[in-house]
């Protein structure tokens, strides 16, 4: 009867994920808080019920009581999380905490799954990155200044990748900077601080030179991301600059003949490093590289290949023959045990973190916040697309990771902050703006606006 | 301004539709936020709708592939399907006794052993067990079952893989090989069915568990893992004078039949070497066909000096010397070594088969079988279909043309050598036979001795052509003249005697 339960829950695991992202569409769609009530709820059932039915087959089929006692730590840590948020910014948007939780408890039982003591770090790390994330929008608040530190965040972010182009070797790619018995991957935070960078530049003005200034300070950035091989990084800072231009600026034209521009200089990229190329001709034709470079992506696919719509069930597949499963394949990982329905919901809740930022975006008051909203908002969209587009070989792979469900310290905490940073925005937003206030501003924007027509 | 003037408007539009907790906030929702969103949508789609036509369309052919171990795992909830004749005569089962243990069982022992390959217990398997492992343990399709199979606890019962291969003829052409070293292969030159795949010495596919360690031992002369059919090179000999015909006609299209040489048994060419016709026989005036039919050297090594060799290398690649073939199943890739630099006792050599070229039965095969088939070489393959328990189909292999490598016009004048070559040359064992046969035979020497491997590719009947063989017997053979005579049993099997 037991092992009966244990094939079912693989079909219980993709019903309660579809069921899942619908809810989340809907919340997407209804914006009046009571109405939303019940879905809240609703998403609260199925993350617990997928974080105990996930740890439950992890403990029948490891036959290890550990996972018990894990899961009740993990437990206390989601519903500590929701309330604190809860309590503390009541404002946030629910539905993107919701989906963090649910990103997180996926990630929780795959990486459990895959190795014990590197979910046990995992976790411990989450939990510090949510002490910080609760003090960011405490410091958002009360701290106005931020949108002045332009050269600051640049200078800092620069230097941070100029010591990782100069630091050790990891996997090839010269990612990772050793500090003690810690070993970062500064690129995760520079992200942030680059986004900041910018939007700050923005904020001040968006004239043609300053536009230009940004540009080539934006543009050293991606330089060195690729000369360390950090393409993946690269890749994410560009399209986050573009974005970030397009919102500042409002001009198509600008986003476009960036895009073409980025377009051109992938092409000298192509031509220039080799390590560029090898992306691309094992994208092309993994089977010819099986041996060597083509043999992570060709695994990859096997493991969608064979996982197919439902999967083998959580501890069934065999996805430790993909190297790095917990980092970078952890969508074929997923899929694998998982199955496709699961995890193309899993894509899509990642999408609804997408929207619901750009939502966000939307109505931030000002300028800088707007800027980066998006910034963060765009880099967490690009970052989902690369590491899910290249586990599935639509694009080339670039190395890197799914926030929330990979394993990687850096990676959780710097997700951690840039979704502690939006909602912090958010929640000032809903703080400040009551009805009135909200009608003075518009009425205030439209004659600025009517003025610039003339 | 454009921009700034249209603004406004759309908002006012907004403000009538939306209720009012989000009009509110509508003063700064701007499109470009929504534009981003958009892109992102579009891309995420994209990569779902390529994630599920990769699913339904592409993930069955690309697991199955003995780099994915995964497969490996089914093992515990699937019984390996059966692997069938063409006729459904079972090639390899899965017998499982009364306590739930499987033994991999092969009914004809060595027959099948090279073209359906053996599954060891220690997961290491070879030929069709290797190449369709995927299907053999692959349940059904239908979602309903797998869940009431899940449920069951039993265990599914895997595809069987129904193949080409003709248990008749692979009977014969094992008998008429004896205890030879070599192989037979044949096939359906109009499909490229792969009839029958037979390579010596062979072993018991249902001892590979017990035997296996010693036969790795061998060295690789004495190999029985060796399947020579399609993994043996020999140099071919006089059968590639074939291609050294289809180079001369190509060469001279408007005079070829107009071709004359006087042989006195042996051919000087000034710079290059003296070539023997085989015994030192003089074949006196020999046109084109006649001296294909005798096989005659001297001819042929002068013909071969005298090739354009950009266009013979040309041919050969067409002729898929040096590339890999399209076939699914280990093979070894030919070699055919001339370039431009060549020497002229390099093409006289080579133009009568010796020389540095090496080849495989296979793709001999497939000269012939191009030949027969009006020119247009077929891909061959040994896998017919793959159904499922329920008998339902859930692969169709069709016939697929590698391409065309010669007109119409110039297989039907090699048919006609060919023909010849058993009517009045060296092909005489079939002289007699109520079938209509054409072929080349083949002298190989190798490694400057005396001895030599023989061959014979054809196929028949020659104006409609049904099956194409190809054997090579290694030199030292005994108790069969030549390998023309293992040919005439197989072909006297297909033809019904």
């Amino acid at each position: 009867m037991q092992s009966v339960f244990i094939e079912l829950t693989k079909y219980i695991f993709a019903f309660l994920m579809a069921f899942y992202v619908l809810s989340a569409y809907r919340g997407a769609i209804i914006h009046k808080e009571e109405k939303r009530k019940g879905i809240y709820i609703q998403q609260y059932l199925i993350i617990f019920a997928i974080h105990f039915l996930g740890y439950y087959v992890l403990y029948i089929m490891k036959n290890d009581v550990k996972y018990i006692g894990f899961y009740f730590v993990q437990l206390i840590y989601l519903i500590v999380f929701i309330a604190f948020y809860y309590i503390l910014y009541p404002k946030a948007s629910r539905l993107l905490v919701n989906n963090m939780c649910m990103l997180m408890s996926v990630g929780f039982i795959m990486i459990a799954r895959l190795n014990f003591d590197k979910c046990v770090k995992q976790f411990v790390i989450a939990v510090l990155g949510t002490v910080i994330m609760f003090l960011v929008p405490w410091l958002i608040k009360s701290v106005k200044s931020f949108r002045n530190f332009g050269w600051l965040y640049c200078v800092a972010g620069l230097v941070l990748l100029c010591a990782v182009l100069l630091g050790n070797k990891v996997y090839g790619a010269n990612l990772t900077l050793s500090i003690g018995a810690f070993s970062v991957q500064p690129a995760e935070f520079v992200k942030i601080l680059y986004v900041m960078f910018v939007a700050s530049m923005f904020n001040k003005s968006t004239t043609f030179k300053q536009t230009c200034i940004v540009t080539v300070f934006a543009a050293l950035h991606v330089i060195i991301l690729v000369l360390s091989t950090d393409l993946g990084a690269a890749l994410i800072f560009f399209v986050v600059y573009i974005a970030m231009l397009y919102i500042a600026t409002r001009k198509l034209s600008y986003a476009g003949a960036g895009l073409l521009a980025g377009a051109g200089a992938s092409v000298v990229a192509y031509k220039l490093f080799s390590h560029v190329r090898a992306r691309v001709v094992v994208w092309r034709n993994p089977w010819e590289y099986i041996d060597t470079s083509g043999y992570q992506i060709c695994q990859s696919l096997f493991a969608i290949g064979m996982g197919s719509w439902f999967g083998y069930g959580l501890c069934q597949g065999m996805p430790d023959k993909i190297p790095v499963a917990e980092k970078d394949f952890m969508f074929s990982a997923i899929t694998e045990e998982f199955g496709l329905i699961f995890s193309i919901s899993l894509f899509l809740v990642c999408l609804n973190n997408l929207i619901l930022m750009m939502n966000i975006a939307s109505r931030c008051k000002t300028l800088f916040y707007r800027l980066v909203a998006v910034g963060l908002g765009v880099t967490y969209g690009v970052q989902v697309f690369l590491t899910v587009g290249g586990a599935i070989k639509f694009i080339p792979m670039t190395g890197v990771t799914l926030p929330f469900v990979s394993y990687g310290g850096s990676s959780i905490l710097s997700s951690l902050i840039m979704f502690a940073l939006i909602n912090g925005m958010y929640n000032m937003r809903q703080d400040e703006g009551d009805r009135k206030d909200g009608r003075k501003q518009k009425t205030t924007q439209t004659k600025k606006k009517a003025k610039r027509a003339e | 301004m454009a921009e700034s003037r249209k603004q406004p408007r759309q908002r006012k539009k907004q403000n009538v539709q939306s209720d009012i907790v989000d009009t509110e906030k509508k003063n700064l929702r701007n499109k470009e936020t929504n534009v981003i969103a958009f892109f992102f949508v579009g891309l995420f789609v994209a990569a779902i709708v390529y994630l599920c036509v990769f699913n339904i369309k592409d993930a069955g052919t690309i697991v199955n592939n003995p780099y994915n171990k995964r497969v490996d795992n089914q093992e515990s909830k699937v019984v390996r399907g059966d692997i069938l004749a063409d006729d459904g005569d079972v090639l390899a089962t899965t017998l499982t006794d009364d306590e739930g243990n499987e033994t991999r069982y092969y009914p004809y022992g060595n027959l099948f052993c090279h073209s359906v390959g053996f599954t060891s217990l220690t997961g290491m398997k070879t030929g069709i067990e290797q190449s369709q492992n995927y299907y053999l343990l692959s349940e059904t399709d239908n979602v309903l079952d797998q869940i009431g199979n899940d449920l069951s606890g039993g265990k599914a019962k895997g595809h069987n893989v129904t193949t080409t291969l003709n248990v008749e003829l692979t009977r014969a052409a094992y008998k008429a090989l004896g205890n030879n070293k070599g192989a037979v292969i044949a096939m359906e030159p109009s499909t490229g069915k792969i009839l029958t795949m037979v390579s010596n010495p062979s072993f018991d596919a249902n001892a590979v568990n017990t035997d296996y360690e010693e036969w790795i031992t061998y060295d690789s002369a004495d190999s029985v893992l060796l399947n020579r059919a399609t993994q043996g090179l020999y140099p071919p000999g006089s059968t590639f004078k074939i291609i050294t015909a289809l180079a001369y006609i190509r060469q001279n299209q408007n005079n070829y039949y107009n071709y004359s040489y006087d042989c006195d048994g042996q051919a000087y060419i000034p710079g290059g070497t003296t070539i023997a016709c085989f015994d030192h026989t003089a074949h006196g005036y020999q046109d084109l066909r006649k001296a294909f039919a005798n096989s005659c050297n001297s001819a042929f090594s002068t013909i071969g000096a005298g090739l354009n060799k950009t266009s013979f290398i040309n041919l050969c690649s067409t002729f898929l010397f040096n590339s890999n073939l399209p076939v699914g199943f280990e093979y070894s890739k030919s070699t055919m070594t001339v370039t431009q630099d060549s020497s002229i006792s390099e093409m006289q050599e080579t133009g009568i088969g010796q020389g540095r070229t090496m080849m495989t039965p296979l793709h001999n095969l497939m000269i012939a079988a191009s030949v027969a088939n009006d020119g247009v070489m077929m891909t061959p393959y040994i896998v017919d279909s793959v159904s499922d328990s329920e008998g339902r189909m859930v692969v169709k292999n069709k016939p697929s043309a590698v391409g065309t490598v010669m007109s119409a016009e110039e297989a039907e004048y090699l048919t006609e050598c060919m023909r010849q070559v058993v009517t009045s040359g060296t092909g005489y064992a079939m002289r007699n036979s109520s079938y209509e046969a054409a072929g080349k035979t083949g002298s190989a020497q190798y490694d400057d001795s005396e001895k030599y491997h023989s061959w014979f590719t054809g196929f028949a009947p020659y104006d409609n052509p049904q099956i194409a063989v190809c054997v090579i017997l290694e030199g030292g053979y005994s108790g069969v003249a030549s390998a023309q005579y293992v040919a005439k049993a197989v072909f006297d099997t297909y033809f019904g005697y």
